[in-house]
């Protein structure tokens, strides 16, 4: 398995230029709640102003108002984004997952509908996957989508979905035959949609931005379908491979990260030159993944051996700025990256979890190695 | 932008020699016999040594890349000759604007143990632990008062061996010729822990392969071990230390290319060297008994993967350099994206 090196262009550089310009008058430190990487707060505003900017659904077709431009654009952006730990919780989704799934699987009018708003930052989605007997077995979902007029009706239940008490779509995988892998169908769900209910299932930390969905008798016209009927396994599998080669899954704690290297002092300088190499090494692979989709491949076995091995080194990190800390991290702190490093420290055990266990993911290398 | 790496031609060209060349017993002969005369001579007959060093001068011509590509087959296959320690050599004979030809030369970063002194432009006392010292009739070190090529002619050699069973002498010089260089240390440092990297990642991708296909082999309980999923995660903590140190070793030659790529030849090396302790506990441990036996092959692997990881920028140093880099960037965010993000000193020394 091969990840070839590449360097941004002149342009790439130039757009890293302007974000950073931007993100340092826009969110000047103390003025936005520091996030976790991808699990950053909520702003809509901010996310609006992104859009305003260009810098969301940037992939995206020019037609549906994305940007028309490259999975390594959107990363350098995005990488700007979690290194200081950005409210990026709206948009986020949407942006990485939702959008691209929908510009590659959606009807014309689908696109239509939806494209522009995720480009604006307007509207944010949810990922509507696990259930209580489906979770690394995701083929064995049950919540179920039966013909009903011109449209469906859903009934089950999902659960551990992040971010949809307040997001405004829900995109979901439900069955609607009885084949395990060809029975699968997505659909994109109002999140006010009548029969639809959402309860936060509190999360470790105390927040409340995981959710059970619960489905009774959800009617959906048949075009809140994404795909063919029997198309969501595959469509599900190629959304994972866009959501895993990234780099925000080895920058959960990023700002951080930035914020120790000049706080560390020199007992901490061992380990923070180890991490500063091993940073490096994971921003390459991550380039490199994003390059391989650009020039139309689907690295998605690399992308997975990448994530298992990137989460895993979060949580290293995690372990060394703890150990040097000298005692545990209080989540009421008044300095916010010592609340934040507490955060970090409650929720850590996801990150090897979210997005494909790193066992299921082991799984997916070795099948990849097989084919090798 | 460029997404570009090693040159497919040579790479299977340099996979072909050493692939018939340099096979486990070979390399089992090298270490009861020594040098292996006759392969060095074919290896220097279609210009291996030479690569990446300027035709001009008697090099055979190409880029850094493929220099690196070199050493990388020279891991792949553990080939038992000077590869790195010759292309180091040759590199600051060059840049000395002195001629090469297929003499052997061996190569030293400097220990602590060194005693060597220049005396009214003569050399006197011990350099340790040189890598094919015996074999080889000129000696490129990097002393504190700068970078010197010595005449073995005359030196007494204390014959010692490395981890991997190869000749690595102490070499004891009294009043033997010398000259001074004018090469920066920070560049020699830089590609010798990269060419040390190169050899790193390629022994890493020879003992996931073994091990890969060790495991699809072996059966136990019926099956072959490899669909045991506690096995299986030894092959992929390897796939994934071969994959990383093979990107980062040729980010880092392709860097070097284009500028003074300290940063990156100190981080590749370091991943790298992070990565053999990894690929060393996961092949032992998916291979079982076999793996610790010399009539198995895996051991010229990873012997070789002990013997590196520390050799040519220890990851102490490495990390020691890499941090204080870190503390004093204006962001450790930026300073991971920058396209030339500059390294404060390699080797401990002030920064020029």
């Amino acid at each position: 398995m091969r990840l070839a090196p590449t360097t941004l262009t002149d342009d790439e550089l130039a757009l890293q230029a302007d974000v950073r310009r931007y993100l340092d008058e826009r969110l000047p430190p103390g003025s936005y709640p520091l996030g976790l990487g991808m699990t950053g707060e909520r702003d809509p505003e901010f996310s609006r102003d992104l859009g305003a900017r260009g810098w969301l659904g940037m992939a995206l077709p020019t037609e549906y108002g994305g940007g028309g431009r490259t999975a390594v654009e959107r990363l350098v952006v995005v990488e700007e984004l979690l290194a200081r730990g950005a409210p990026l919780g709206h948009h986020w989704i949407a942006d990485r997952q939702s959008g691209p799934n929908i510009a590659a699987n959606g009807t014309e009018q689908q696109k239509k509908e939806f494209l522009p708003g995720i480009a604006r930052g307007e509207l944010s989605f949810a990922i509507g996957m696990s259930e209580p007997e489906a979770g690394s077995d995701l083929a064995a979902v049950r919540t179920r989508a039966v013909p009903d007029g011109d449209g469906w009706r859903i009934n089950g239940r999902k659960i551990w979905t992040s971010g949809a008490a307040d997001s405004t779509h829900i995109l979901t995988l439900v069955r609607t035959s009885d084949d395990r892998h060809r029975g699968l169908t997505q659909f994109i769900v109002d999140r006010d949609t009548p029969g639809l209910t959402v309860s936060p299932i509190p999360f470790i930390d105390g927040t409340r931005h995981f959710c059970e969905l619960q489905f009774d008798d959800v009617r959906l016209p048949d075009d809140r379908r994404l795909g063919e009927v029997g198309a969501g396994w595959s469509q599900n599998t190629g959304e994972l491979a866009l959501e895993r080669g990234g780099v925000d899954r080895w920058m959960s704690l990023m700002a951080y990260l930035v914020h120790w290297a000049h706080h560390a002092g020199p007992a901490a300088e061992h380990d923070l030159g180890t991490i500063t190499a091993k940073l490096w090494a994971f921003r390459g692979l991550s380039l490199s993944v994003a390059r391989m989709v650009d020039q139309g491949l689907s690295p998605s076995v690399e992308a997975a051996l990448v994530k298992e091995m990137a989460t895993r080194f979060e949580q290293e990190c995690l372990a060394i700025v703890v150990r040097h800390l000298g005692r545990t991290p209080e989540l009421d702190s008044d300095d916010p990256y010592e609340a934040l490093l507490a955060r970090a420290v409650l929720t850590a055990p996801s990150w090897t979890i979210r997005g494909g266990t790193n066992e299921i993911l082991r799984t997916v290398i070795m099948k990849g190695l097989a084919g090798k | 932008m460029s997404t570009t790496g090693f040159d497919a031609d040579l790479v299977a060209l340099v996979d072909d020699f050493f692939g018939s060349e340099s096979d486990a017993a070979a390399v089992e002969a090298a270490e009861r016999t020594g040098f292996p005369a006759a392969t060095w001579a074919g290896a220097d007959e279609i210009g291996l040594p030479r690569v990446g060093l300027p035709e001009s001068l008697g090099g055979a011509g190409g880029s850094l890349l493929d220099a690196v590509a070199v050493l990388v087959g020279s891991g792949r296959h553990a080939v038992p000759l000077p590869m790195l320690e010759s292309w180091l050599a040759g590199w600051v004979l060059s840049v000395a604007g002195r001629s090469l030809d297929g003499t052997v030369r061996s190569f030293t970063a400097g220990t602590a143990r060194d005693s060597l002194e220049i005396v009214d432009g003569r050399a006197h006392g011990t350099l340790h632990r040189l890598g094919w010292g015996r074999s080889a009739s000129q000696v490129v070190a990097l002393l504190p008062s700068g970078v010197v090529v010595l005449e073995v002619d005359g030196a007494q050699v204390r014959e010692r061996t490395d981890l991997a069973g190869m000749p690595c002498d102490d070499l004891t010089f009294s009043g033997g010729d010398v000259a001074l260089v004018d090469v920066p240390r920070q560049s020699v440092l830089a590609r010798a822990a990269l060419g040390r990297a190169a050899q790193l990642a390629g022994a890493t991708e020879a003992a996931f392969e073994l091990t890969h296909g060790y495991v699809g082999q072996r059966e136990q309980f019926g099956r072959p071990i490899g669909r045991f999923q506690a096995v299986a995660q030894h092959v992929v903590l390897l796939a994934q230390a071969a994959t990383t140190s093979m990107h980062v070793v040729e980010r880092a030659a392709l860097a070097l290319s284009v500028h003074d790529a300290a940063f990156e030849a100190a981080a590749a090396k370091l991943v790298a060297s992070e990565n053999a302790t990894i690929a060393i506990a996961a092949a032992h441990q998916a291979h079982g008994a076999i793996g610790m036996t010399q009539e198995y092959r895996l051991q010229q692997f990873t012997r070789r993967l002990m013997a590196w990881r520390a050799e040519l920028g220890s990851g102490a140093a490495l990390a020691a350099v890499l941090g204080r880099t870190a503390a004093h960037a204006d962001s450790l965010a930026h300073l991971i994206t920058d396209p030339a993000p500059a390294l404060l000193d390699i080797d401990g020394a002030p920064a020029a």
